[in-house]
Formats: structure tokens, sequence, C-alpha cells
């Protein structure tokens, strides 16, 4: 159950993350050098480690229903604003996310940061925000989908650790960013998973006795699925109509 | 623009960025705690269910201003 509940939405989420910072780290890595944007990729990632080592105890001392309360708040921010991003792309009415347009734009932006004669401080902090941002997100989707138990935080830990080893495993042999991830798929059903599980722990974290306990869960997810297709189907109605 | 002043607009830009993150996320809060308060005095058993649809409510509009947009 934890595989299902937690690994698997974490390892989604974190894949999407992780090709989204790739690809910046992957154009300031080739435009300005590697030194520079690996030092800044890694420095973020040691922050947010030491974020959730930190962090990561102080949430066991938190009131269970102020904690399901925040994490599930958030999981409902993410996953809108995924699931809102991934409608309109189904839709018709925003492009799809195109990696190597990003891959040039970042290019682009790279080279035209401030040179200095030393260390590429300016090329390190680009890569250390794209990673930082990116992975803040990776951090609480993973300690939001632990929030049943040890167990699933676990699960969540491993399940972002195996897409990070992924997308770095993928970025470092193609050298490339990685195109063919299918981005909105992947937006799409992670964010529908996120809403639910978020809606659901809010919801308990605020008080509410879900009928059927559990049972509840799969019901959100049901219902976040069929809403977001009849949204995307009437987007694109409204295209063809246009 | 030189590297120092950079810098600092880098950092001013994230910080930026991370200050709307938590204010959004404060905002979602308040939303969600007063929306429960309201659905819990309309119907307790099904609480939950409504505080979903009032989430979508805002959802589907904030899809159909992009839409117009």
């Amino acid at each position: 159950v934890d595989l299902l509940v937690a690994a698997l939405p974490a390892f989604l989420a974190s894949l999407v993350e992780f090709v989204e910072a790739l690809t910046i780290v992957l154009a300031v890595g080739l435009t300005r050098g590697w030194r520079a944007s690996l030092s800044g990729a890694i420095a973020a990632g040691a922050l947010l480690a030491a974020m959730v080592l930190g962090f990561g105890p102080q949430l066991a001392r938190v009131d269970d229903h102020v904690f399901k309360a925040v994490i599930g708040s958030l999981l409902l921010l993410f996953g809108l604003r995924w699931l809102h991003k991934a409608i309109l792309r189904y839709g018709g009415v925003v492009a799809l996310r195109d990696e190597q347009a990003k891959f040039t734009a970042g290019e682009a932006s790279a080279s035209a940061l401030p040179q200095a004669d030393g260390f590429d401080w300016a090329a390190a902090a680009v890569s250390f925000k794209a990673t930082l941002l990116e992975g803040l997100e990776v951090v609480f989707i993973v300690l939001a989908l632990g929030a049943k138990g040890s167990d699933a935080l676990v699960a969540a830990a491993v399940g972002a650790v195996a897409a990070a080893v992924v997308v770095i495993g993928a970025g470092f042999a193609v050298r490339k960013p990685l195109a063919r991830v299918p981005e909105n798929a992947l937006k799409f059903f992670v964010g529908g998973m996120l809403c639910s599980f978020g809606m659901f722990w809010s919801g308990e974290g605020l008080g509410v006795d879900w009928p059927g306990g559990d049972v509840a869960l799969p019901v959100l997810l049901a219902t976040t699925f069929g809403l977001s297709w009849i949204m995307v189907t009437g987007l694109r109605n409204r295209s063809v109509v246009a | 623009m030189k590297p120092l002043r950079w810098l600092i607009a880098a950092i001013r830009e994230l910080v930026s960025l991370l200050v709307d993150d938590v204010l959004t996320f404060v905002g979602a809060v308040v939303g969600l705690t007063g929306t429960y308060l309201l659905a819990h005095h309309v119907t307790e058993a099904w609480a939950g269910y409504l505080m979903y649809a009032v989430v979508w409510v805002f959802l589907a509009l904030s899809l159909n201003r992009a839409a117009r947009r």
C-alpha cells in the first residue's frame, strides 16, 4: 500500500521536478562550465537535505491534526497548480511544455550572465536557484506523501531518490534535456493524485469525518480524474467552436 | 550588470518567489478552514465532499478565466 500511495506518486512528481531542474543545470553547464553549474546544484541539494534532516524529526512533535491540515493544504495547492496547467495544455489553451525550447532559452540567459574573473558565481547562482525551487517542491511532496507514518515516509523518500537517480543518470548519459519525458501526462496524473490526497488529509486535519473512512480516497481520486477530463473536453470543444 | 548587483537581484527574486508561495499557502489554509467551517455548518457528514466541490468551483472559474484570455 505504501508503495502505491507514497512511492509511486513521489517518484513521478519528483521525476517532473528533476527533469525541469536538469534542463537549467545542463544549459548552465554547457554554456558556462560544469564546475559552477554542478557547484550550484550540489549546494542546493545539500541545503534541501539539511532542511529535511533539520525539520523532519521536528514534524513528529507537531500535533497530528495540525500536521495533516498543513501538509494536506500544501499537497492540495501543488496538485491544483499542476492540474490547472495540465488541463489547460490538454484542452489546447496553452502549448505543451517544450523542454528543448526551455533549454535553448536557458542557454541564452546563461550566456547573458555577467562574467567573473574567478569562480563563476552568477552561473552557480542560476543553477542553485533552479535546483532549490524544484527541489523544495520535491521535499514538500515527500513529507506530505509520507505523512501516514514512517513506512510511508521511507517509501516516498525512496521514490524521490529513485527519480533523482534516473534523471541524473539519463542527463549524464545524453547530455541533452530530457524532452521525451511525457511531462503533461505526468503532471495530469500526479496533479490529480496530489489534489485527492491533499483534500483527504487537509479535511482530516480540519476535523472532517470522511464517510467510509479511507474508502473516501478512491472516491476522491475518481471524482478528480472524472471532473478533470470533463474540463479538458469542455476546453477542447470550446477551442474547436472558436 | 556587475556580478554583485546581479547576485543581489537574483537573491531578491528568489526571496520574492518564496514569499509569494508562503502567502499563497497561508491564503489556502485560511480559505480551506473557512470553507470547512461553512461546510460543517451545512452538512456534518458530507462536509469534506462539500469542501472539495467548492475547491472545484474555484478551479473551474480559474480555467474559464485562463481560456478567455
